[in-house]
């Protein structure tokens, strides 16, 4: 459609001011706050629920594809409309609609902004975790999409943590509710697969967000290091200790220095990297906690430790560190932003390799990152946008960070989402069922590729092989032992028709056999600790496990329960 | 110099590409605010100005239309973590288009009136502002109410004119100081701010006077300028620059102003002429409240019982980082008590002409402004402006609001005994 008759038609149900054909006007929404770029075709502000669902009835019509968008903020080009289409803009859907302070809940609008919202809340006592560091501008229906993180997650879980419910335009034009302003609904967690899937599944018009009491005091400390080692062995060594502080923030000399020349917020510039640390809870608390970590510390060889005096200095320390990522082209002109998470544990030696492979690549690096979560930010400079070959050579440093991220058993996205910088790197971590399950899914909520297309997932993962065919058993109770066993056994159960009926309950207490040719599947096999990872903060247990059991390093391979009870 | 050179200037180039498209300006900005669409923020707006350095869009159109619409407030500067100069790249741009454009012959008379026989000649503007004040007592301008809608603007203009407008004009000459002589300033009285609201100069050069200064208010000082060079008439604005930085050469411990845009365009004459005489001038201007901050050689001691909240000026917050002084100011007021807004770093919508230019979309920022006001039941509503308090005059009313208006140095004339009354 040309611009005219595209506006024309768009037109019929929207009003002038909500649509957008000029293609100079256009360019302005040809990018995010990372380096993806693509023109769309239009832009529509919807204001209502009702226009959206107009909307995605008008797009189901003509087949033009819809990216959602709030503020723009995002770093992997999760709205970025590549493939032309219609960039849906939610900024004029920003209110709160309400605010329950009994039940902890809040029903907002997608386009609210993050930081608006916990100011409203602020003063009712209530606080809503979820702080990425674009917060001041980005929105809560673009938190949800990209499952946002933040300095403050490291003790409070990241975006998808606070989603009870969502309402929801579905690619068809339906109308849903899921989950809701309650914690617990007889359906399936429609709400837990739609937060994080970057607006390819559905299109978000309100949210029900959990909210938690406002902790009643905070402290904020920087503690100075003079290495980036000393710095990760301390924050390793606080989580090991099983302390959780509200914020585990870590810079470098480089950041440091570029952020206190913005935000004047005393941070210390002679330092190699700077820990800010919080902690909340009850008044009498607050100092007990901070001296056990600066114990911590210490033993760390951190020093200069400073806590804020006064809730201006607290946050003036916040913004500076919030304004990180910006104030860096104060060195360069823009940079590359990587997004990787390791376990905490691996945290200095991810570091010392980051700083390896940027040296090897001759690149300039500075990092700012959530230490608390083994979130690791490195921000390398780019001195010339245009110069096409050191991108190249920025990029190829960014996949060998993200290799080595993989390596020690970490994630190719933190927080930022995958977008369009990060898909082709889905393949190193998803194996090829996997991918396949979750382009499945895609398949059922948007079988036409309308709703973000190409975003995440590019194209459609190959077929999986056929598994090869296994004796039917004959016994009415199975006991598989590996992973493996229970995939060939659903297989071979379904090519002929059978059910299986999955306990947990132990072989010998098993009393009627199911009926009609069905089998009991039995995940008792998996049962124990496959491990405990203490500095790491998590345990992963065979499926089999009764709730009671202590916890003890024994059992199989990784996973291996989970696996076998979400394919049944 | 031609629109593709102004635009492919080297400086131009490498300041838009400080920018980092965060979007961390957003928030900032007043105009994304009402319209919440890139093009009508700084972020957009400067990926159009981009766009047309690298001849990707044509200078009318989209991108004159949201440079237009841009109050030039300079709000996301102060917020920009990457230190983009927003100010200055929207001036070049302004030039460049005021380069390609044919304006309509009606356009020119009317900038040719305004930027050249007005606003550089206070004794004509005093004598129009007496005109309008008797037209005024005998009713004339409740008259405007009834024009039919075709003349809107003027309805507008004659709106926002105060509804007594002042006759205390500062005539040229030297007023001692009262008291020990602690040194010598000249005083930047400005254009329309002597016309209009001439008992604000009377309070400036009072309480200089009271703290000690010799007030020199310099003959043959003009306009600053900034109108015409915010319309992107560059070279009124350097002819007008360099007759002040002549007029100003004398030996002054200080050029003192008392409205935050013309003190930003002030201090910008460096950067226009570019030469020694205009940095020495730079170098000593400064704020009434910048400069009183720091030598409030007495404290005011009579009390002005009431609330007050302070309206940053956008050039005196943003463009001169000027934004303690005014605020320790008021709290040495006795009986004062400042209330502080809760966007005091939003634009109020007057931003020079544009709410004569804008006045829709100016009207609905004023009543943010206006709704940010009315919940600190301010009695005092304090400005460091020129067109700020018109514009907040014309709020207070326009929203039935029991506040007066004033600026910063008014109040502390008060408080020091001298004035109008404290009502």
């Amino acid at each position: 459609m040309n611009p005219q008759a595209l506006r024309h038609s768009l037109l019929t149900f929207l009003r002038p001011d909500q649509v957008y054909t000029d293609p100079a006007q256009l360019l302005t929404y040809a990018g995010d706050a990372g380096l993806d770029r693509g023109q769309p075709e239009g832009l529509v502000l919807p204001a209502s629920a009702a226009e959206v669902m107009a909307l995605v009835r008008w797009a189901q019509e003509h087949k033009v594809p819809l990216v959602a968008r709030g503020a723009g903020t995002g770093l992997s080009g999760g709205a970025v409309a590549e493939r032309g289409g219609l960039i849906v803009e939610f900024a004029r859907m920003n209110r709160v609609l309400d605010v329950q302070v009994h039940e902890r809940s809040a029903h907002v609008e997608p386009g609210a902004v993050n930081l608006d919202l916990d100011t409203l809340l602020a003063p009712l006592g209530l606080y809503y975790p979820p702080d990425p560091s674009s917060q001041r501008a980005s929105t809560i229906g673009g938190n949800i999409a990209e499952n946002a993180g933040g300095p403050h997650c490291f003790k409070y879980g990241v975006t998808t943590n606070y989603v009870m419910g969502l309402e929801l335009v579905l690619a068809d034009g339906r109308t849903v509710r899921v989950g809701g302003p309650a914690y617990d609904y007889p359906e399936y967690d429609f709400t837990g697969l739609v937060t994080g899937s970057e607006g390819t599944l559905a299109l978000i018009t309100a949210a029900y967000l959990r909210l938690i009491r406002r902790p009643p005091a905070v402290k904020t400390m920087m503690v100075a290091f003079d290495t980036l080692e000393d710095a990760g062995a301390a924050v390793s060594a606080v989580i090991a200790s099983g302390l959780v502080p509200a914020t585990l923030e870590m810079m470098d000399r480089k950041m440091i220095r570029i952020v206190e020349e913005f935000a004047h917020a005393g941070l210390p510039t002679d330092a190699e990297a700077v820990l800010i640390v919080e902690v909340d809870g009850y008044p009498a608390s607050l100092d007990a906690q901070i001296e056990e970590i600066a114990e911590i510390m210490r033993a760390h060889r951190g020093h200069d430790m400073r806590v804020a005096r006064t809730e201006a200095e607290r946050a003036q320390i916040w913004y500076a560190r919030k304004s990180a990522a910006g104030a860096i082209s104060r060195l360069a002109p823009t940079y590359y932003l990587v997004d990787v998470t390791v376990p905490r544990s691996h945290l200095a030696r991810m570091l010392a390799e980051v700083d390896d492979i940027c040296e090897r690549y001759e690149l300039q690096v500075a990092h700012v990152f959530h230490a608390g979560d083994g979130n690791l930010h490195p921000l390398l400079l780019i001195p010339d946008p245009a110069d096409q070959k050191f991108i190249q050579k920025v990029l190829e440093a960014g996949r060998e960070i993200i290799e080595r991220a993989l390596a020690r058993n970490g994630s190719i996205t933190g927080e930022h989402g995958v977008g369009i910088e990060k898909r082709h790197y889905m393949p190193l971590m998803y194996t090829e069922a996997e991918l396949r399950a979750m382009w499945d899914v895609k398949e059922v909520f948007d079988p036409e590729e309308l709703l973000n297309p190409g975003k995440i997932l590019p194209e459609p993962p190959p077929p999986l092989p056929g598994w090869p065919v296994v004796s039917i058993p004959s016994e009415s109770l199975l006991v598989p032992t590996t992973a493996e066993e229970v995939a060939q056994t659903l297989a071979a159960l379904a090519t002929v028709g059978r059910t299986a009926r999955v306990t947990g309950e132990r072989p010998e207490r098993l009393e009627p056999p199911p009926s009609s040719g069905g089998v009991w599947l039995s995940t008792a096999a998996f049962s124990g600790v496959v491990k405990l990872a203490r500095d790491d903060l998590y345990v992963t247990v065979g499926a089999g496990t009764p709730l009671a059991r202590a916890p003890t390093t024994s059992g199989r391979g990784r996973n291996a329960g989970g696996l076998g009870l979400s394919l049944a | 110099m031609t629109a593709n050179d102004r635009l492919r200037d080297a400086t131009f180039v490498s300041g838009l590409q400080q920018c980092v498209h965060c979007g961390l300006c957003l928030p900032a900005c007043p105009t994304y605010h009402v319209f919440h669409t890139e093009m009508d923020a700084p972020r957009g707006r400067l990926a159009l100005m981009a766009a047309a350095s690298e001849g990707r869009v044509p200078l009318d159109g989209a991108l004159r239309l949201h440079l237009d619409r841009c109050l030039g407030c300079r709000a996301c500067e102060t917020v920009c973590p990457s230190g983009v100069p927003y100010g200055a790249l929207l001036e070049t741009a302004r030039l460049a288009i005021e380069a390609e454009r044919t304006p309509s012959t009606a356009e020119r008379l009317v900038r040719r009136l305004a930027l050249h026989e007005l606003l550089p000649r206070v004794d004509r503007l005093r004598r129009l502002a007496l005109v309008t004040r008797g037209l005024q007592q005998v009713g004339l301008f409740k008259l405007a109410d009834h024009l039919p809608l075709s003349l809107d603007r003027i309805k507008r203009m004659a709106a926002l004119l105060p509804p007594e407008i002042s006759t205390e004009f500062t005539r040229p000459g030297v007023y001692p100081p009262v008291g020990e002589r602690r040194g010598r300033v000249a005083f930047f009285m400005g254009c329309v701010q002597e016309a209009l609201l001439a008992h604000v100069n009377a309070a400036t050069v009072r309480v200089l006077q009271h703290n000690g200064y010799e007030v020199h208010v310099v003959p043959g000082q003009t306009c600053c300028g900034a109108v015409a060079y915010h319309l992107g008439d560059e070279a009124t604005a350097v002819e007008l620059a360099k007759h002040n930085v002549a007029a100003f050469a004398g030996d002054y411990e200080a050029i003192i102003n008392n409205a935050g845009g013309c003190g930003a365009m002030l201090k910008e004459y460096a950067a226009l002429l570019g030469d020694g005489r205009a940095r020495e001038f730079v170098a000593r201007v400064q704020d009434v409240t910048e400069f009183l901050a720091e030598r409030l050689h007495h404290a005011p001691t009579n009390p002005v019982p009431g609330r007050v909240t302070y309206v940053d000026s956008c050039h005196l917050r943003h463009a001169q980082r000027v934004v303690g002084p005014p605020r320790r100011l008021l709290a040495a007021i006795p009986g004062l008590e400042l209330v502080e807004l809760s966007r005091p770093d939003h634009c109020c919508g007057s931003a020079g002409v544009y709410n004569l230019l804008h006045p829709e979309t100016a009207e609905i920022i004023l009543d943010a402004k206006m709704a940010d006001v009315a919940q600190t039941q301010a009695t005092f509503v304090a400005t460091t402006n020129t067109g700020c308090y018109l514009q907040v005059l014309y709020g207070v009313r326009r929203w039935a609001l029991d506040a007066r208006v004033v600026h910063v140095v008014e109040l502390l004339d008060m408080a020091y005994g001298a004035g109008r009354k404290a009502s």
